[in-house]
């Protein structure tokens, strides 16, 4: 029961979808669909929420009371989403309140500067990605270096063909290989989303009987 | 001068007061720079009284305005937030005036409302300005008579929630709709001749509200409506039919009526002046013909009457016209005087002919006029080669989904010739086509292109489309000139579609295309919500009944028929359907016992009149053998009977009386609902070929045989039939999963190409056991509707069966809070299956936060912490990816990584030591535990898979040598 139950919700509520998807008819997509059954989407995510506030407090409560290394560090982390929650509740979530104060002047600066991390990593990345190790990394290379010329005006001096050999890369053998791994993306989609409809698979539902 | 001690101290004091005096000068002159100026209020000319003009001065970019905040009330102690006009910071206002029309009834008190009375942020205690209007119906029922109040209502909420209310007014014994304030969202409008009071205030990028400018007070005035700002006249001399077009002006929601007026041969400059005459100026003028203004915008005359009263053609073409607009006060206006347009019918357009259809795979809202074949023209010509001899044309393909158009020929002409030089089959229409111009033809000749087109349903064969392709000296290029069809320059004319519904007297213009449109489509929306104007407030108050709304208060006692709370009340009337019979709406209440007794005194007071007509008549008839008044008086009489007879027959209609013979409120009401559901969405169309000065064409209307309005209805379908080759794929491949399991099942030995990073994971976890460190699983930013992170999950629980049976400890940090939960029972159930349910810790599988960056800290905090071995990034990533898979780099970690996410698997590859491509992912659970079923779905897919790379390759070569069928089949989208 503990399984079946949720089983036979998801595979319910899977083919509901299935049907949407090929009946157009207002009956079925505005009053059954739009006005009673996504409203439901709305009603889990507060108990969502609540589980992951409580997951996030017994973990570093637990850090603390086990002196596990660094637990300095969950004071920071409790101490914050204490202040978020005052600040959100006692003030509001518009402009100009404390959290959006706390939004734009802390957390907007500290993820803009993890973002501008990417810049570095991907230069390093790239170094490591053009190194001609095998035939198939030579060819790598040979390709980034055309499109990577193409992109500045030193390309264009060196041949005015650069641009459309550069297009072309882009176009045409790399379009395909993209699409191939769309076209396997798209239809593993289908097959996991029919194991999960069918109830082959189940591992999304964690364990018990 | 000696510097004593006294001196001294005189000094300092008046070196204090003058830094005192500067500061407070400085201040007061900062506050005042983020004051606004020159804020006045004034009247919208030329509308209907309902609309103020609010303007002031825009501060400089410098103050780093964001909004300007405006406030109206009806006291200048009190004033509500009105609306706001937000301003990019960084350009400000380039303008030197702003402007706000507060002329449409705007939103008043709606769902995001405060439930009391709050006063606007950093205004000051004694601040008159306050937020928006709170939910507060004591305060709406003041604010009432000051304002034309519409609710906005959810249908079914009016249908089956409302209570049956009375006003407190003796005389009133009306019954009216009672509703809660709760239950509405009202919009609020001006009234002519109040009183209002506004004022307005700059917030600054750091959302600090300055101090707001002074209250200014104004005051709606109904004006005349402005004249058309472009009035045609055209002479059709060898049909003696005089044709007007016309355009309204800005404000035409007033007004009620057109005519035309035919003066003699003025000047311009006379008219100017007596047009503003009483009488015009004593100006001999005739009116023509009359009719509703605001719906359509043309008219035409009979001018054989003109002739029959003794004037000639020629008096005619030069006589003069203007357009008179009147409104719904009686005010009018009158247009400039224009002369006749001297021209024939065989100059007119052609007549449009049209068919209305159903658009097909739709929720039922949606129909299309269609008056053409599919148009095909040409947009734009660049030139692929430097020697201008190669050419990329773009065109634009005008159908719709009942026209397919199967193939397009172009025939490419030198300037001059009859013989194409180029016939381009275009049997896919991608809207591109290239084109290789003779050698010796010199380009700048221009070029001319015949278009055909072969559709499914056939067309006539004589269809085609000319456009020729001129050379122009600034583009470099050829320039797509007008389109021709039969020599009727397309570019010039417009296809006005009219639309009426059975409930309407007059139709209105619905769209006005372009002549290249082939059709038009016409949604009909399903009612959802339905707008009623507040008639007035019951507030109950120790027993007593208040009604506010006019104006004055009235007052009485409750008695047992009164709703005991505080409503807004509305027209219960509601318009159930059109009498097929006589054409006339019926209207019904909401409540049985009101909407019988209704039904019952309109057939009683029709039949008592006609009762005295008929009488009436009698005595008529008698009289009109010698009187022609009688006569007169007796045809009037007999269409009032006939009008009257109508009456009666349409309050016997067999639905009203089902509904009427319902005595429950809510089962009637459902059969109110579903009639006039369906009765009000049906439309009859008819249509206008112009050039927009007068040269149109009417379309035939849409009548049976006996003149009675054919209407359309939009139908719902309950299948999508462009998804029929989906559903048949979907069907085909959910067989082949069923025979592969069922395969599987039987124990045959399904062969699945080997995948390394999923061989890799064993070691991977056995490297971490090794070195005694933790292995760190992540699913990266998404959540349980995605497939890549079910499939991670699956692939978790393998990872933590082996992590538990290794005695490994395994970190799982989630994104989603919905993940979490799943991922915590997943890896405790790994450690039971395994048989040790006591290394289980809860505290490892957590939430740790749901923003990207955050995120990405969070994660690589733990990896360089906990010194982890072994990280698995599986799951659904984006920017994150790689700077998590840097930092396990960096730290010497074994990462097998695998995602669905095309655009970050370059970065895992380059990163990490194995990574899971696309659909690898997806399959790796199957691969892992070697379940049948598991199996027989990856075998499923792979020769799936096969299947469409077979239609991919039959289909590209079918289609090279033009056989589409294959292509066909398939949607586009």
């Amino acid at each position: 029961m503990k399984k079946n139950l949720p089983l036979a919700i998801v595979i319910i509520g899977g083919f509901v979808w299935v049907l949407w998807a090929f009946i157009p008819h207002k009956v079925f997509s505005d009053d059954f669909i739009n006005k009673f059954y996504l409203p439901w989407i709305y009603v889990q995510a507060p108990f969502g929420v609540v589980l992951g506030v409580m997951s996030l407090v017994m973990m570093h409560t637990s850090k603390i009371q086990r002196k596990a290394p660094k637990w300095q560090y969950s004071f920071f982390a409790l101490g914050g989403l204490l202040i978020t929650c005052i600040a959100g509740f006692g003030w509001g979530t518009q402009n100009g309140t404390p959290l959006m104060w706390m939004f734009t002047n802390m957390q907007m600066p500290m993820s803009s500067t993890m973002f501008a991390l990417l810049a570095f990593y991907i230069a390093s990345a790239a170094y490591k990605a053009f190194r001609a190790r095998s035939p198939e990394a030579t060819v790598l290379l040979l390709a980034a270096l055309v499109v990577m010329l193409a992109q500045v005006p030193l390309g264009l001096k060196i041949s005015k063909n650069l641009p459309d050999i550069s297009q072309w890369i882009l176009d045409v053998p790399n379009n395909a290989a993209k699409r191939g791994i769309l076209l396997g993306i798209g239809l593993g989609g289908v097959a996991t989303s029919l194991k999960i409809l069918l109830g082959i698979e189940r591992s999304y539902l964690g364990g018990g009987d | 001068m000696r510097l004593s001690s006294q001196r001294i101290v005189l000094f300092l004091l008046l070196g204090f007061i003058a830094v005192v005096s500067i500061s407070v000068a400085v201040a007061v002159d900062d506050k005042d720079a983020f004051k606004v100026k020159n804020f006045k209020v004034s009247d919208i000319p030329a509308d209907d009284g309902t609309g103020l003009m609010l303007s002031w001065s825009p501060l400089p970019k410098e103050r780093r305005i964001i909004e300007y905040r405006i406030y109206r009330g009806i006291d200048p102690k009190q004033l509500f937030f009105l609306s706001s006009i937000p301003v990019n910071v960084k350009t400000g206002v380039a303008s030197e005036t702003m402007y706000y029309y507060d002329s449409a009834p705007d939103e008043f008190i709606e769902i995001k409302s405060p439930g009391k009375l709050k006063a606007e942020k950093q205004q000051g205690k004694d601040s008159p300005i306050f937020r928006n209007p709170p939910r507060d119906i004591k305060l709406l029922a003041k604010l009432a008579k000051h304002f034309n109040l519409i609710a906005v209502l959810d249908k079914n909420q009016y249908y089956y929630r409302t209570k049956k209310s009375f006003s407190a007014d003796a005389k009133d014994s009306t019954a009216y709709a009672g509703m809660k304030l709760f239950q509405m969202a009202i919009r609020a409008g001006l009234k002519p001749d109040e009183k209002y009071y506004y004022t307005v205030l700059a917030v600054d990028e750091k959302s600090v509200f300055h101090p707001h400018t002074t209250i200014v007070p104004g005051s709606p005035q109904e004006n005349p409506p402005d004249p058309s700002p472009d009035f045609n006249v055209v002479y059709l001399q060898d049909a003696q039919k005089l044709q007007f077009e016309w355009d309204y002006p800005l404000y035409k929601d007033d007004l009620m009526q057109y005519q035309i007026v035919m003066l003699p041969n003025v000047s311009n400059e006379e008219w100017a002046v007596k047009k503003n005459l009483p009488q015009m100026g004593g100006l001999p003028a005739m009116p023509l013909t009359s009719g509703y203004a605001g719906y359509s915008n043309y008219t035409s005359y009979d001018a054989k009457e003109l002739l029959a009263k003794g004037m000639t053609p020629d008096r005619i073409a030069n006589s003069r016209f203007s357009l008179m607009l009147v409104d719904a006060s009686g005010l009018t206006s009158l247009s400039d005087i224009r002369a006749p347009k001297l021209a024939n019918t065989s100059q007119l357009p052609p007549k449009p002919v049209f068919r209305v259809v159903d658009k097909p795979n739709d929720k039922g809202d949606r129909l299309a006029v269609i008056w053409s074949n599919p148009v095909v023209l040409v947009t734009k010509v660049s030139f692929t080669s430097a020697q201008n001899d190669k050419m990329k044309i773009n065109y634009m393909l005008n159908a719709n989904e009942t026209q397919k158009v199967r193939n397009i020929y172009f025939d490419f002409y030198r300037k001059g010739e009859n013989t194409p030089f180029k016939t381009i089959n275009e049997f896919y229409p991608d809207n591109i086509i290239s084109l290789k111009v003779p050698a010796g033809y010199d380009i700048k000749q221009g070029l001319r292109v015949v278009m055909k087109l072969k559709c499914h349903p056939q067309i006539e064969k004589d269809y085609q489309l000319e456009q020729s392709l001129d050379w122009n000296d600034q583009i470099l290029s050829l320039n797509p000139g007008n389109l021709y069809n039969k020599g009727n320059n397309l570019f010039t004319l417009q296809n006005v579609v009219y639309q009426k519904s059975p409930a309407s007297p007059i139709f209105y213009q619905a769209k006005k295309m372009s002549s290249y449109d082939s059709n038009v489509e016409i949604t009909i929306p399903y009612e959802t919500q339905l707008y009623r104007q507040i008639s007035a407030i019951n507030i109950v108050e120790n027993g007593i009944l208040k009604t506010y709304g006019g104006k004055e208060v009235i007052e009485r006692k409750l008695t047992d028929k009164d709703a005991r709370a505080d409503l807004v009340l509305m027209d219960a009337g509601i318009d159930l359907l059109v009498d097929p019979k006589t054409n006339k709406s019926i209207r019904t209440s909401l409540f049985a016992t009101e909407g019988k007794k209704e039904a019952e005194t309109r057939i009683k007071d029709a039949t008592d009149k006609l009762t005295q007509l008929k009488a009436q008549a009698g005595v008529l008839t008698m009289q009109a053998a010698t009187s022609p008044e009688a006569a007169q008086m007796l045809a009037k009489t007999k269409a009032q009977i006939e009008d009257l007879e109508k009456t009666i027959q349409t309050y016997k209609n067999p639905i009203l009386e089902k509904v009427n013979n319902i005595k429950s409120d809510d089962a009637r009401m459902r059969l109110v609902a579903r009639t006039r559901e369906k009765d009000k969405r049906r439309a009859t169309f008819y249509m206008v070929r112009t050039d927009g000065k007068g040269m149109f064409v009417e379309s035939d209307y849409n009548q049976d045989k006996d003149g009675e309005y054919i209407y359309n209805a939009p139908i719902a379908n309950w299948f999508d039939k462009n998804k029929l080759t989906a559903l048949f794929a979907s069907l085909v491949f959910g067989c082949m999963v069923f025979f592969f399991v069922r395969k599987a099942r039987k124990g045959h030995d399904l062969y699945i190409r080997p995948i390394a990073g999923i061989h890799e994971i064993d070691n991977a976890i056995g490297r971490a056991t090794e070195m005694g460190r933790p292995i760190l699983y992540v699913m990266g930013s998404g959540s349980l509707s995605d497939i890549s992170i079910i499939a991670s999950l699956g692939i978790l629980s393998q990872v933590a069966k082996k992590a538990a049976e290794y005695d490994t400890r395994l970190i799982v940090p989630c994104y989603d809070y919905i993940v979490m939960p799943v991922a915590q029972e997943i890896v405790r159930e790994a450690h039971y299956e395994a048989g040790r349910p006591d290394s289980y810790d809860k505290n490892n599988v957590f939430y740790l936060t749901s923003v990207q960056f955050a995120y990405v800290a969070g994660v690589n905090g733990i990896m360089i912490r906990e010194k982890v071995a072994t990280n698995f990034y599986l799951g659904f990533f984006a920017a994150e990816a790689l700077l998590m898979t840097e930092t396990g780099n960096a730290q010497g970690t074994i990462q097998i990584a695998g995602s669905d996410a095309v655009t970050q698997i370059p970065f895992f590859i380059t990163t990490c030591d194995y990574t899971l491509i696309g659909e690898e992912l997806y399959a790796a659970s199957a691969y892992l535990n070697r379940e049948p079923m598991l199996l027989g779905t990856l075998k499923a897919q792979d020769y799936y898979k096969f299947l469409i790379l077979s239609f991919i390759i039959v289909g590209a070569i079918l289609s090279s040598f033009q056989v589409m069928e294959i292509i066909q089949v398939f949607p586009v989208k």
